[in-house]
């Protein structure tokens, strides 16, 4: 019983069992994409440095707002409104940074000023936390429940970017800076922003978002795992009322839950209407809440709370996002993506909660 | 303690097994990249959105790529997102195809990644034009002249003239404004007025209560235009209800089931079509051209504008029916 390394495994059993899932779904893609013969897999179009680039600036962003829901599930909590605050946000970065005679005409567009865009960033990042804050309060503090606090939000944020855009597409072509910097830091790479866009070789292919992504798994988890903070956390999610009655003020953990979510979204925000290079308010980050939730789910949170990891929120949205990819590099139509990624999300869960006790009740039943 | 290492691997096991089984279904329905197709150039095209005007777009490109052994082709449906096309178009070029014909939802946001595919691939555009890219061209409805056929058939319709009122979903959008101001041309110094444009933001119910507001405020109305396709059947449902169907005469855009049937029975007097069809055979054809055969969009005779514009279709009475078997058969892949 006091084997270390049972010990190790029994506490991460979920993260290591979502990590065999990842390596098995990159092994197939890998051998399903090859040119040719056996040893070629290490040179498949999956493992191509082009598509290790587009995978992992994809998992950046997705990952970056996924730790902040997944912290918020933790919590007991949930974070609808993620999806429409990155078009909200996406919309009001982009009106920092355009003049004012580019925009339509709507309130926002006419009492926003064009700033420089690195004032743009953190304006932005303040504007994420404070709707953070405010979503904290009311859960936290006022007791509203999550689910109905931000499925507000995931309305009225939305309804809030489609008015002040007037319902067209803000673009960030529009803007009369040079944002040629600020583009290799939404969607360029290390050796784009080392180098001003010279750059090659391997660091050619590991771009910002990914890198972004691993300070915040870092901080993250230091402050989940590692500190007292994070333990409050956890015990507010597991059992509120047991953590209140041990002297731990659960309201100002909860809603401090809701700021980080609203920061990490603020932060996915802006490379992500980079990487796309405008923002279509009625469609930009739609059900992204969804991904974040099956991001968390699948790497181990628990809708409960009190369970959940930030190596396992990572390997969630490295599963999503690598799913998407096989779809797409195996050439499947289209509308089955989503059909596969579903389905794999649930036999994933099932057999995470029932699979395998229940295969070996079969198996000592037919002894 | 053993118990859970053991239920880790008969997991792993099974879902390794359910993958599998879906990779293997990819070898079965699409060939193996590593088969003889491998030697056959491939082409993509990629569309904004889903929709059923699609669908005969892959009729044609999928009769293109009929008619060539040395091309395989794929066609993708966007979701109207950037970021999806963008998704589809980065795992395209990852799996080596030298050419793809897109249907930017946002072409002005766009320009920069359809400049980072033309660096890769050969990138023309379809249906709606990012003219400031490195696209090769564009191939696409003029809509002006859309406009202007619309314009045809009114004059058509009210040979003696009368007031007529235009509807559109959204009317600062740009096929919008096209059509309206080739409806205008056609009709300027005949006695037909065009009373004003009624827009509905795309919202069906609101477009048959404008044709109703319409009908109560002008009860002199002589015609209407739908400049969308549901623009035309929300004005027949409110001609109908009416009692005035056949009296007030329409003009539709687009292929619409109900406003091709009510073409042949003389309640719409007719329609103007674009051709999906073409805009996939022609850009297929035209990427095998450039990329097989080197040739350059000049030798494809391409205009100096770089944008190709497929005419419009005029569909008036008697064809409503042939119209529709035909475009019952290209979803049907036919």
């Amino acid at each position: 019983m006091n084997n270390p390394k049972l010990g190790f495994v029994n506490k991460n059993r979920r993260e290591l069992g979502m990590l065999g899932l990842l390596i098995v779904l990159v092994i197939i893609t890998s051998w399903g994409t090859r040119e040719s013969g056996v040893q070629a897999v290490f040179e498949s179009k999956f493992l191509s440095s082009d598509n290790l680039k587009n995978i992992s600036r994809e998992i950046g962003i997705y990952g970056i707002f996924s730790i902040g829901v997944g912290i918020v599930i933790i919590t007991a909590g949930i974070d609808l409104s993620v999806g429409s605050l990155m078009a909200l946000l996406g919309v009001v970065f982009l009106y920092f940074v355009t003049p004012t005679e580019t925009r339509p005409d709507s309130f926002l567009a006419r009492i926003i000023p064009e700033i420089p865009w690195i004032a743009a960033i953190f304006l932005t990042l303040l504007i994420g936390t404070a709707v953070g804050l405010f979503q904290g309060l009311l859960v936290g503090k006022l007791k509203l429940q999550a689910f109905i606090v931000t499925l507000c939000g995931l309305l009225s944020y939305r309804g809030l970017a489609r008015f002040s855009a007037d319902d067209t597409s803000i673009n960030i072509s529009d803007s009369s800076q040079n944002l040629e910097f600020l583009r290799f830091l939404g969607e360029g790479s290390l050796a784009d922003v080392l180098t001003n866009g010279n750059g090659s070789g391997l660091l050619h292919s590991i771009p910002m978002s990914f890198i972004y992504l691993i300070c915040f798994a870092i901080f993250f988890g230091i402050i989940l795992h590692k500190s007292v903070f994070g333990r409050y956390i956890f015990a507010s999610g597991r059992n509120e009322l047991a953590t209140k009655y041990s002297g731990i003020n659960t309201n100002i953990v909860i809603a401090f839950a809701y700021v980080i979510a609203g920061f990490c979204t603020a932060f996915a925000a802006i490379p992500f209407c980079i990487y796309t290079g405008s923002v279509q308010p009625a469609t930009h980050g739609a059900f992204f809440e969804l991904y974040a939730i099956a991001a968390a789910v699948l790497g181990g949170c628990s809708l409960r709370g009190g369970e959940g990891s930030i190596l396992g929120i990572l390997i969630g949205t490295a599963i999503l996002i690598v799913l998407r990819n096989m779809v797409n590099l195996f050439g499947y139509p289209t509308p089955l993506s989503d059909a596969i990624t579903g389905g794999v999300i649930f036999v994933g869960v099932l057999l995470d909660q029932h699979g395998a006790s229940s295969i070996k009740k079969i198996f000592k039943k037919s002894h | 303690m053993k118990q859970k290492v053991t239920d880790l691997l008969i997991k792993t096991s099974i879902l390794t097994c359910i993958i599998f089984l879906i990779s293997c279904g990819k070898n079965t329905n699409n060939g193996d990249d590593n088969s003889a197709s491998s030697n056959k150039v491939k082409l993509a095209f990629v569309t904004n959105a889903t929709a059923d005007f699609w669908s005969y777009g892959k009729a044609g490109a999928e009769k293109a790529a009929s008619e060539h052994d040395d091309i395989e082709i794929e066609f993708k449906m966007g979701d109207g997102t950037a970021a999806k096309q963008r998704e589809i178009c980065d795992a395209l070029l990852v799996r080596g195809f030298k050419g793809i014909a897109i249907s930017p939802p946002n072409p002005t946001g766009q320009q920069q990644m359809i400049n980072d595919w033309a660096n890769k691939a050969s990138i023309i555009t379809v249906d709606s034009d990012a003219p400031k890219s490195d696209r090769l061209f564009y191939l696409g409805t003029n809509n002006v002249e859309a406009g202007r056929q619309a314009g045809e058939l009114l004059k058509e319709a009210l040979p003696n003239g009368g007031k007529v009122m235009a509807f559109v979903g959204v009317g600062d959008q740009a096929n919008a404004v096209e059509r309206y101001q080739g409806l205008k041309e056609a009709v300027a110094g005949t006695n037909i007025e065009i009373l004003d444009l009624r827009t509905d933001e795309a919202n069906i119910g609101k477009a048959r209560r404008n044709a109703e507001d319409t009908l109560t405020k002008y009860p002199d109305l002589a015609g209407m235009v739908g400049l969308w396709a549901y623009n035309a059947p929300a004005c027949l449902k409110a001609v109908k209800d009416k009692g005035v169907a056949g009296k007030v005469k329409i003009i539709a855009f687009d292929e619409e089931v109900e406003t091709l049937k009510a073409i042949d029975t003389g309640e719409i007097h007719g329609t103007v079509v674009q051709q999906p069809y073409e805009f996939g055979y022609q850009a297929i054809k035209a990427l095998r051209s450039i990329i097989i055969d080197g040739k350059t969009p000049n030798d494809l005779e391409i205009p100096e504008t770089k944008q190709k514009f497929i005419a419009t279709k005029m569909i008036r009475k008697g064809e409503g029916a042939d119209y529709l078997k035909k475009c019952q058969e290209w979803k049907k892949g036919g």
